[in-house]
């Protein structure tokens, strides 16, 4: 345990700004195929990733993706950007997924993180949660919950991330 | 004062590092604490036994994991002081209940410490946490992955599970393979075939005065699972050893588990169909203990999870010892521009589950006091057939529309069978035993709810979400039951800000005195990845549900304040 508190303090001495941007970790997840896929693989040509935390069974999630859902078309034809839905039902509700995306008429990369592995390693405690990653794959930025109307925001940070300029 | 020297030395050394070294890893984390301050109220808790002594009360966590390249560690502190009303009360104190180290390196997997782990659907191995029901089943030991194919991956863990703050006595070992063909085979097309199987064992340090308790206790299961581009269908069966324990009263029979899932997606139309046969399945590492701890497996209970908060005050949960049954769903979006779709689109949900009871012939002994009793024996026979108790039904519609650019409805109608004694007198189920020895029968209620929800965008980022629900049922459990409705009103500006207002009104409550108004007032506000939480009012009794056993969290007055933030 003591040694345990020195590892602590020396990570939180190290000055924050040193520490690297945070990119998505190499942890295994399951496309709706069942095949096994590293989440450090994402890519999408060095345009920006939204990565979207929810569960089939989760309200203002399943609100999110559908309110991007309506304008996902212009963003992707305006910005490039690819949204990856990464659904945290567990075993229970887990074969709903695919029968659910579908009748929802999403058209999102779904993958499915079963025992949320992925989503401890990101430390993601409740969902909806929303990453925003560069095009050299760097957390830029994330938010937490959803309200009608983040979606606007989120789109923004991704016209942002395209023209270049920083994002808070 | 050498303490202080040592900080000094390492935050030194540190800088220095930071400024020679552009890139020392990632250091990430997120923390969350809750507090509740309680106050004084007659009209929901008369006597007081729901008003704590500490008058305020609070938990909460901190995570922090680093990683660099292929090396990750991190951490877990929590505090409880003490936990709130309604929560496990042996949660209390503080300390560090999570750490690990893992590397990955040439498709070698390696944890050392505390880690999550699940084999197939979890019903032999499944390590997992959900924090906000404060249900944590992580082992401490060793977990190994390896994939020396393209498309077969290995697992070997080991390790002690955690009970509270303390671990348990037992071992935990368990080895699961799992081949993906298509992966290693190269299948051209969209059809797949994955197999897995996994053994699972402990081993506990037992005595009991009057029966020979088994040290180790083994587990297997095997799983297929078929994939084509419009049908996916998942098999798992598992089988365990003789394993007596509290749950099952003692007896020495095999158990055996079996969930079969499947599904159908194609455009517009989506369907689900799944079976669960569970027999005498309640797999822990200790044969009594609390009934939330120390779960091995997770049964999985092929039923809706509902979140509207008067429909879940029903929420079903796997009855570990024995149960039967099946749920299908059938999802449908009607298009836009079509006769039902209108100019939006509707969007339909039906879904009917039902749980019954094993048909089981019982085999009891005659003790010596010349009882009949089950323990020590096998304690029955299992026939293939509907049992004698009805668990559960659950039958909902669920009607999506967006009605114009601003206004969108949702509308579910509920009707649930519910039988209490078997969902919440514990972890047994129904002691069915004693039921038919004496001729009694379990008490059962019929539920019929409605949730009507308006989602109205007023202006970009401000929206105003109302929630209309009802519950009638004449089933009253002690101060529990009745008929209920609620109003839930929401406006929030979106990304910062969200006022939330709520009246439960506990109408129809059997016991006069509590046909009370729960009112209660949110505000919440978000500043990045900070998200700040203030409370005010009457909570109703509510009910969590986990592990095979549910809790009932008393009604509680007060002012309650969240903060959640990520870093």
């Amino acid at each position: 345990m003591k040694n345990l508190s020195y590892i602590l303090l020396l990570s939180l001495g190290f000055s924050f700004s040193s520490f690297a941007q945070k990119k998505v970790p190499a942890i295994k997840i399951k496309d709706l195929k069942g095949n096994v896929v590293d989440a450090s693989t994402f890519e999408n040509d060095g345009k920006p990733i939204i990565i979207s935390f929810w569960a089939t069974w989760c309200k203002p999630c399943v609100r999110e993706l559908n309110a991007i859902n309506d304008q996902y078309a212009d963003w992707v034809d305006e910005t490039g950007v690819k949204l990856i839905a990464i659904s945290i039902d567990d075993s229970r509700l887990s074969s709903k997924v695919r029968p659910f995306v579908s009748s929802q008429g999403w058209e999102y990369d779904v993958y499915l993180d079963e025992n949320s592995e992925l989503r401890r390693s990101l430390n993601v405690n409740n969902i909806p949660h929303t990453f925003l990653l560069n095009g050299k794959g760097e957390i830029v930025w994330e938010h937490n919950g959803y309200f009608p109307g983040d979606e606007d925001h989120l789109y923004e940070m991704v016209e942002k991330l395209i023209n270049g300029e920083t994002i808070e | 004062m050498k303490k202080i020297l040592n900080l000094i030395f390492l935050l030194s050394l540190s800088q220095a590092f930071a400024q020679n070294n552009e890139s020392v890893g990632q250091l990430s984390g997120n923390f969350q604490s809750d507090f509740q301050f309680y106050l004084r109220d007659s009209l929901i808790d008369p006597n007081g036994e729901a008003f704590p002594d500490e008058r305020l009360l609070g938990s909460g966590f901190l995570n922090l994991n680093y990683r660099k390249g292929n090396f990750m560690a991190g951490m877990r502190y929590e505090n409880y002081q003490n936990n709130r009303v309604g929560l496990p009360g042996s949660y209390q104190g503080e300390g560090i209940t999570y750490r690990y180290a893992r590397f990955i390196k040439n498709g070698f997997d390696v944890t050392a410490g505390n880690f999550y782990e699940q084999f197939g659907s979890g019903i032999i191995l499944r390590a997992f946490e959900e924090r906000g029901l404060g249900l944590d089943n992580n082992l401490d030991g060793l977990r190994m992955l390896y994939s020396p194919i393209e498309g077969l991956t290995l697992k070997a863990v080991i390790g002690r599970q955690r009970n509270y703050f303390e671990k348990s006595n037992s071992v935990v070992r368990g080895v699961d393979a799992e081949w993906n063909l298509k992966s290693t085979l190269g299948w051209e097309g969209y059809n797949n075939l994955i197999i897995g199987a996994g053994v699972v064992s402990k081993y506990q340090q037992v005595s009991d005065p009057n029966l020979n308790l088994p040290q180790n206790v083994a587990s297997a299961a095997g799983r297929i699972n078929f994939i084509s581009e419009k049908f996916n269908v998942f098999g798992e069966f598992a089988y365990k050893a003789n394993d007596p324990s509290f749950d099952n009263s003692y007896i020495y029979k095999k158990g055996t588990a079996l969930f079969v899932t499947s599904s159908y997606s194609d455009g517009n139309v989506g369907a689900t169909l799944s079976l669960k046969h569970y027999d005498n399945f309640s797999w822990r590492s200790e044969p009594s203990t609390d009934p939330q701890q120390l779960l091995i497996g997770f049964l999985p209970s092929a039923t809706t999870l509902h979140t509207y908060s008067l429909p879940a005050l029903y929420s079903y949960n796997t009855i570990l010892t024995g149960e039967q049954g099946y749920q299908a769903e059938l999802f449908y979006n009607f298009p836009r521009k079509t006769a039902m779709g209108g100019n939006y689109g509707m969007k339909v949900t039906l879904s009917f589950a039902q749980s019954t009871s094993l048909d089981k012939e019982y085999t009891p002994r005659t003790d010596d006091n010349g009882n009949e009793v089950l323990s020590g024996t096998d304690g029955y026979t299992t026939n293939i057939g509907l049992g004698e108790f009805n668990y559960f039904h659950d039958f909902h519609l669920q009607v999506q529309k967006k009605i114009s650019k601003k206004i969108k409805i949702t509308g579910t109608y509920y009707n649930f069978f519910f039988n209490n004694d078997a969902l919440r007198k514990g972890v047994a189920g129904v002691p069915e035993f004693a039921l038919i020895q004496s001729g009694q029968s379990p008490k059962t209620f019929d539920i019929n709810a409605a949730v009507v929800e308006v989602l109205w965008k007023i202006k970009p980022k401000h929206s105003l979400r109302t929630e209309f629900q009802t519950l009638i049922t004449e089933g009253q459990d002690g101060t529990f039951g009745g008929d209920w409705g609620l109003i839930l009103m929401e406006y929030s500006i979106a990304p910062k800000w969200f006022v939330a207002v709520q009246d439960a009104y506990n109408f129809g409550n059997e016991i006069e005195d509590l046909r009370i108004h729960y009112y209660s007032a949110n505000v919440g506000y978000t500043h990045g990845t900070n998200k700040f939480q203030l409370g005010y009012g009457r909570q109703q009794e509510g009910v969590f549900c986990v592990g095979g056993i549910c809790r009932v969290v008393p009604a509680s007055n007060g002012f309650t304040f969240g903060i959640t933030s990520n870093f």
